[in-house]
């Protein structure tokens, strides 16, 4: 190698070509790799996508297979019409709550067993534009206010979390409660649950 | 050229080199200068330019988020706390890499982890982060962020430094929401904590927590806690003070100055057993007293006096001294060790690298001056009840004299009926 040649010291070489591998291997470029989105990839313990699709195919196959669903087609007619409020996370993280929510709206409206209204804020923005058709959109194609449909029940929920820690282990453990709500009395229609228990070993050592 | 000539070349140029970094504290000087003319955002700007090596990620993170706090980026400010608490994370673990190099060169080849009262004062400021974007669950989650590393940290270490606001903050939170149990728990800790702190930090228990306490135990009919309270506090007419807690409250938190300065003492000497010198380098903080010691809020008709709720300086100096121990500990191994080194060289017949040795050791023995000293030296905080509406907030800022230092308008301030407005600023001089 080339400092054998100015006579260094075997040591002082070594350093060097440690010193020139550390700054040529941290060059390495990205990796990327594709999971399926099913993938069960737990990596830091904290609430993540598995957990959110457990919990929303759970919630789903529960609610629509509930006896509320039984009762009220007896008495009408038509699905009956849902809305979805506040999901609240009083959990130890920053949970992203919309994406189960989303799921399982998908789902129940597929299901064609339920129907789904807007929520609060998609509300306004459609409000929105039915005041701006009733000024600029063709009489034949202009959508009337006040036409809306009331939703019977509304779905709302919260998710909870306990953590018992221990060193560098972690016990977390996830309890999501979902309620439907009867709009018309206020009558609890139906609760889901779902439990999620984890074990974090946080390692002790790294690189 | 021969092997010895080359060797005090390179030993030379290695010294020549070195000289050149300078320790943290004297790096980020330009920081602050800008902060203290009040450019925050140039202070942002030169921050990212000392965006240095993945050992100090965390300490760049954290003063990221601290500026990006001050410019009024609540959301990209969280964002960076975010990256830095995930890479705390990562780094709880031991890396004997990192203490191999540690134990040769200096401890502040370590990856930065921030101190344990730095780690709270994370979720603190992420907490506040998220009640001035009006978000009060997401603040709800830091609460409870603090309240796991708080006994996450009295595990490990049977205390903890710098309890106090955090644990009031936590309180604030959940009466906020309605949560009076675990309100009351908080407000309870937080009040020991304040008599714990009380003479090691200067720092009295703030009127507004007595007032808190009386309310909350009142409201759960804590009937012989409560006649405790008013006992020790001397406060009788507490419901007439209390009355206009149904209307909606301002809640100003004055970061007042920048933390405390670590810097370098180095010891150098001869070595007596061999000729040369040795160095022994440790980190002291430098305190950085801030002029303001008073604050008064003004709004419309009312006003409310600050309370200093938290002495960052007095807690950071304590975790020092605490730590100084294991830092002069290692600080003596590792000069040894290095003589040593040199020791062998020197037996073996091979004077140039015994001299390589010495040079580089006498030069690497730097201390660890790395703090997160973007935080302010001491936090203010004023509760003001106010009817609902639009206000022009006032804050007068005076020094221990009395004399006023500066005076500060936040002009819209909505305040709404029932609930809690947070405001605050980050008051910087040098």
């Amino acid at each position: 190698m080339m400092c054998f040649t100015v006579g260094m010291p075997r040591a002082v070489c070594a350093a060097l070509m440690a010193g020139l591998f550390a700054v040529l291997s941290s060059g390495c470029s990205t990796k990327v790799e594709r999971l399926q989105f099913d993938e069960v990839k737990d990596l830091s313990g904290a609430w993540n996508d598995t957990d959110s699709r457990l919990v929303s195919e759970e919630m789903i196959k529960d609610v629509l297979s509930a006896p509320w669903l039984s009762a009220y087609n007896s008495t009408h007619k038509a699905p009956p019409a849902l809305i979805v409020g506040d999901v609240r996370n009083l959990s130890h993280e920053h949970i992203n709550t919309q994406t189960f929510i989303s799921d399982m709206g998908r789902v129940l409206i597929n299901s064609g067993k339920v129907q789904f209204v807007a929520s609060r804020g998609e509300r306004n923005e459609i409000r929105e534009e039915r005041k701006d058709q009733d000024l600029n959109a063709r009489e034949d194609t202009r959508k009337a206010m006040g036409m809306e449909q009331g939703a019977d029940y509304m779905l709302k929920g919260a998710i909870n979390t306990i953590i018992d820690v221990s060193g560098s282990t972690q016990v977390r453990y996830y309890q999501v409660d979902l309620s439907l709500i009867s709009l018309a009395d206020n009558r609890i229609a139906w609760v889901g649950q779902k439990k999620i228990k984890k074990l974090v070993e946080r390692s002790k050592l790294r690189f | 050229m021969s092997q010895n000539r080359l060797l005090r070349c390179l030993a030379a140029f290695y010294a020549l080199w070195l000289t050149g970094c300078a320790t943290h504290s004297e790096t980020f000087r330009v920081v602050e200068q800008n902060l203290a003319n009040q450019q925050p955002e140039l202070a942002l700007r030169a921050l990212e330019k000392q965006k240095g090596s993945r050992t100090d990620e965390v300490l760049y993170l954290l003063n990221k988020a601290m500026l990006l706090r001050i410019t009024g980026d609540y959301q990209a400010s969280t964002a960076s706390f975010e990256a830095a608490q995930q890479r705390m994370g990562a780094l709880s673990a031991l890396s004997l890499r990192e203490q191999g190099t540690s134990f040769i060169i200096n401890d502040s080849t370590r990856s930065y982890v921030g101190e344990p009262f730095e780690q709270v004062m994370m979720h603190v400021y992420k907490a506040l982060n998220y009640l001035q974007l009006g978000e009060r669950d997401g603040a709800r989650v830091e609460a409870l962020q603090i309240d796991l590393k708080l006994r996450e940290l009295g595990e490990r270490s049977g205390r903890h430094l710098g309890e106090a606001f955090p644990r009031y903050l936590t309180g604030i939170i959940y009466e906020d929401l309605g949560e009076w149990g675990d309100a009351m728990i908080a407000y309870r800790k937080a009040y020991e904590a304040y008599l714990g702190d009380k003479s090691k930090y200067r720092i009295d228990v703030p009127e507004f927590l007595k007032m808190d306490l009386l309310r909350l135990s009142h409201k759960l009919d804590l009937g012989e806690e409560q006649d405790k309270y008013q006992r020790e506090f001397a406060i009788q007419d507490w419901q007439d003070k209390n009355q206009s807690h149904s209307d909606g409250e301002l809640i100003f938190v004055l970061n007042n100055g920048l933390a405390p300065i670590k810097r370098e003492n180095s010891v150098v000497m001869p070595n007596p057993s061999r000729g040369g010198l040795l160095r022994i380098s440790l980190p002291y903080y430098q305190p950085r007293p801030s002029l303001v010691s008073k604050m008064r809020v003004n709004a419309a008709d009312g006003g409310a006096e600050g309370e200093r709720v938290e002495n960052i300086g007095a807690i950071a100096t304590e975790n020092l001294a605490d730590q100084m121990p294991a830092i002069t500990a290692r600080s003596v191994a590792r000069v040894i060790a290095k003589q040593q080194m040199s020791v062998q060289a020197r037996k073996n017949n091979n004077d140039a690298l015994a001299l390589v040795v010495d040079i580089i050791g006498f030069i690497t023995e730097q201390a660890d001056t790395r703090a997160w000293s973007t935080l302010p030296q001491d936090i203010y905080l004023a509760r003001l009840p106010l009817g609902s509406g639009s206000y022009t907030v006032k804050i007068e800022l005076r020094d221990r004299m009395d004399n006023i230092v500066t005076v500060r308008e936040f002009p819209n301030v909505l305040i709404q009926k029932g609930k809690k407005t947070y405001l605050s600023y980050h008051w910087i001089s040098l």
